[in-house]
């Protein structure tokens, strides 16, 4: 079923370069074809990007998005020449973190609007040559993976729980912090684990038992 | 069980989602929504909508630059694709030390902390060094118990965000994650029994409107 998908769209694409890219982009978006991309498409695209780093795939989704974010970019910032720019910062984007984008939690295209409306903001930020550091990823978290979207994701009791064991797990000392977030937060396995911070499982497992330990000790303090 | 009851409007939310929000007010917004996760799903779904208008607006002509656009996919996909543990590990949050406890600090501030408070009386004020094109001033606001604001208004708004202890006024009770915006004209005088942390913003000087610390007027920026 992809296979077919990806038939229809893509023997033009492979033919058309340079300066037909624009007719392309129309002819692909034409009204008259209001069924050849879907939200589903966009949600395979990217995921082909995440998992097998699909040249193809991407292609598709950039040759999709790029005149949409240049156009946002016309209306949003000062010039071509920053239009473009937020495209690439975008675009970009896309290609190297496409593996923190997470199905479950909305469309491929509400993922890509997330990282262009943050880009836009850090660039229009930059322009006023603020001195502050408030960065957009610090107002809507979208690259750094979810911990706080799954902390709001609790609801009542557990949400104020799941904020005080934050505050807990933040007294941590940062090696331990980090292998407390990945297994409780992000459900990795100590081995996973072991091989994204590059150290001994055996570092792993003793740094996990430390946390715990003094996790275990603040929580019953906090009881007394 | 603390419980959140003043939350943002939609079209404060709507303008958060787009970006077009002033970052100060931003800030408290995005404070708000990890507290609240009836807003951050409200939030969630006005992203999914502006995608939606992404993919639907109109298109500005790119037949100019469409070779740039081709350019530009080609060398995105010379670039490697990272994935980097320090994406899904640098999730920390600062703490603010605040009677005798610590308190987890929103995200949107942690670039903005550590802070120095200048005091007058039980009030004591941090400026956040955060530039606005609109002019308006944001800061924390820390308030020992019994203390309180002098009954005052504002020529603009008056925004507070709640984030430890609890405050009252003629228009209800607060606690942390409490979202209040007050318009200009409208008068209060809050106290906080039990004292109280806050981040606020104030887009004009204060004015009070009762007694001596009326005579504080001509040196608005005390509390601005």
């Amino acid at each position: 079923m992809v296979r077919q998908d990806q038939n229809r769209i893509a023997s033009p694409a492979i033919r058309y370069t340079g300066a037909t890219y624009a007719y392309h982009i129309r002819a692909l978006m034409d009204d008259s074809n209001p069924e050849m991309i879907e939200p589903s498409h966009l949600a395979q695209w990217l995921q082909r990007v995440a998992e097998e780093r699909s040249a193809d795939a991407y292609s598709r989704l950039f040759r999709y998005f790029a005149p949409r974010i240049r156009s946002y970019g016309l209306r949003h910032l000062y010039s071509e020449a920053q239009a473009m720019e937020l495209v690439q910062n975008t675009l970009l984007t896309v290609w190297q973190k496409a593996h923190l984008y997470q199905g479950e939690k909305g469309a491929a295209a509400t993922w890509i609007y997330t990282v262009m409306r943050n880009q836009c903001f850090d660039m229009l930020r930059r322009q006023m040559a603020s001195k502050e550091q408030l960065v957009a990823e610090d107002l809507w978290p979208v690259l750094e993976l979810q911990v706080e979207t799954d902390l709001v994701a609790d609801t009542g009791e557990n949400q104020v729980l799941t904020r005080q064991l934050a505050q807990y797990i933040h007294r941590l000392p940062v090696a331990q912090q980090e292998v407390v977030r990945g297994i409780y937060l992000q459900d990795l396995t100590l081995q996973e684990l072991a091989e994204r911070l590059d150290v001994p499982l055996g570092t792993i497992k003793s740094r996990l038992r430390l946390a715990l330990e003094k996790l275990r000790e603040q929580i019953g303090h906090a009881d007394d | 069980m603390p419980m959140i009851n003043h939350h943002p409007d939609s079209q404060l939310l709507q303008a958060f989602a787009a970006g077009t929000l002033a970052p100060s007010l931003s800030i408290a917004v995005s404070a708000h929504l990890e507290l609240c996760s009836r807003c951050s799903r409200q939030v969630h779904r006005l992203e999914a909508r502006l995608a939606e208008s992404l993919l639907q607006g109109e298109l500005a002509d790119d037949e100019p630059v469409a070779d740039d656009l081709e350019a530009m996919l080609q060398q995105i996909l010379q670039s490697p694709q990272m994935e980097s543990p320090k994406d899904v590990m640098s999730s920390r949050l600062p703490v603010l030390d605040w009677q005798g406890q610590e308190i987890l600090m929103p995200r949107a501030l942690r670039h903005l902390l550590p802070v120095s408070w200048q005091r007058m009386g039980k009030v004591a004020r941090a400026r956040l060094a955060l530039s606005e094109v609109d002019g308006s001033r944001a800061s924390l606001l820390a308030i020992e118990p019994g203390g309180g604001v002098p009954a005052h208004q504002h020529a603009g708004y008056e925004l507070t965000l709640l984030l430890a202890g609890n405050m009252l006024d003629e228009h209800g009770c607060y606690q942390a994650g409490d979202f209040l915006l007050l318009q200009g004209s409208q008068t209060h005088t809050p106290v906080t029994p039990d004292g109280c942390l806050c981040y606020t913003v104030l887009d004009a000087p204060v004015q009070f409107t009762r007694g001596l610390p009326r005579l504080l007027n001509g040196f608005g920026s005390l509390l601005y």
